[in-house]
């Protein structure tokens, strides 16, 4: 997956997005909006959302270059204006009444009886991520792939340190409890299944051995 | 989930190296387990596949520029072309006549600097046909003369090749240069002169890839 600590500004380029150049800022875009994309798409879990985010960052690169201070800068500050742009959406009042209604349904719904089959309703990584809550999938994103410090996750969503850090691990307990689940849910389904194909075999036989003609 | 001592916060305390309840153990055999666990799930993550950027974004992002607006996207081109036209005005006023300046239509034979002395007129004479290449640059924009039939990019120009890419990007730096220069208190007269045959030479270079002569691109390209 393409990361924002992956790419690397040609310092040419770099140069051409301080001093305004559209140019450089259509190269900058074809090296970072992938990471963008990726950044926004995983926090937002909404296309349109994230493409949304996808403009409106480049859109400030191009109308707020100038306050890049030097060419290392541009890569981090791209990268902080769209988690900017993400959280913004987070907090509108849509959105939240969105989420609010859909968020950790699943994983709540499996707290009563661990017997009921929740986990296969998230068959993969994308789709537990997605069931996450807001914040707990926002810091597991940025702690995780974006290697942001709890200081500083603390510090872009307005709260403390140490709310990232309970973030991070409400969020683990979740995805551990998730993959474990997982795990037995799709044994049983191969023990299930195996047990299904062995019967449909035996019967095939008894009806065969009933079907053939009498020796006697 | 079976019953344990320590709280996750704690392994990923341990995980990432920051100080962590005594209670965890880093040789724990549940402990290993469970951090290798925590470990995979973040491999994992950084392991998903990338989510597909469509184009389309930055069309809107980037708003498609109208075809003669070659002059707002160099805004400092377009500066010095002012500035052109008040040079040229003044020295048709109180100058000598510009009239006999070498001005070569259209994507002509390069300028050379030994061929020039360091005369106003000279300068002035660069800057004019640096304002007719960009004009006949526009002229031969196949967007502005076959609209219908081309698909239109953000610019609203045909998709530009590397090499127009490249060309235009030290245009705008040759820009910026030139820009740079008139702030400048001192102005040095050879530089400058330098700095716009330069953008003679790269506008001559882009009017012939845009005008398709294959022959002309090869030589400037390789020349510059």
């Amino acid at each position: 997956m393409s990361g924002f600590s992956d790419i690397q500004i040609p310092p040419g380029v770099a140069r051409g997005v301080l001093r305004g150049d559209r140019n450089a800022v259509a190269d900058t875009y074809r090296l970072l909006a992938r990471a963008v994309m990726n950044l926004a798409s995983r926090i937002l879990q909404d296309r349109g959302l994230a493409e949304e985010v996808v403009q409106d960052t480049f859109i400030d690169l191009v109308e707020k270059a100038e306050q890049i201070k030097n060419v290392d800068a541009i890569r981090p500050w791209v990268r902080k204006v769209a988690v900017n742009h993400c959280l913004m959406r987070l907090r509108s009042p849509w959105h939240a009444r969105r989420s609010d209604a859909d968020a950790e349904e699943i994983f709540a719904s499996s707290e009563p009886d661990n017997s009921m089959e929740w986990a296969v309703q998230l068959p993969t990584l994308e789709h537990a991520l997605g069931a996450l809550s807001d914040e707990a999938r926002t810091v597991v994103w940025l702690h995780d792939v974006e290697g942001y410090t709890h200081k500083e996750i603390g510090e872009l969503m307005g709260k403390t340190a140490s709310f990232s850090k309970s973030q991070l691990a409400r969020a683990y307990e979740k995805l551990l409890k998730w993959q474990n689940q997982l795990n037995i849910e799709q044994t049983q389904m191969q023990s299930t299944a195996t047990k299904q194909d062995k019967e449909g075999h035996h019967a095939k036989t008894t009806l065969g051995n009933i079907g053939s003609p009498c020796t006697s | 989930m079976q019953k344990r001592p320590w709280a996750i916060s704690d392994l990923l305390a341990l995980r990432d190296g920051q100080p962590h309840s005594a209670d965890v153990q880093a040789d724990d055999p549940q402990v290993i387990e469970q951090l290798e666990q925590i470990r995979g799930l973040g491999i994992q993550l950084n392991a998903l596949p990338d989510v597909p950027v469509d184009d389309e974004v930055w069309l809107r992002a980037m708003p498609a520029e109208k075809p003669r607006s070659v002059w707002l996207r160099y805004p400092t081109a377009t500066a010095a072309s002012v500035f052109f036209a008040s040079v040229v005005g003044m020295f048709m006023l109180f100058g000598e006549p510009v009239s006999n300046i070498a001005n070569s239509p259209g994507a002509a034979q390069y300028t050379s600097l030994d061929s020039m002395d360091n005369s106003g007129a000279q300068l002035a004479g660069l800057m004019r046909q640096s304002r007719d290449l960009e004009q006949q640059l526009y002229g031969v924009n196949p967007l502005a003369q076959a609209a219908d039939t081309l698909q239109p990019t953000y610019e609203g120009m045909p998709e530009p090749t590397v090499l127009e890419e490249s060309l235009l990007f030290r245009l705008a730096d040759v820009d910026g240069q030139i820009a740079r220069l008139y702030d400048a208190t001192e102005m040095d007269s050879a530089q400058r002169q330098a700095l716009w045959m330069k953008r003679v030479e790269l506008l001559e270079s882009l009017v012939a890839i845009r005008s398709g002569d294959a022959a002309r691109l090869f030589d400037n390209s390789r020349s510059m």
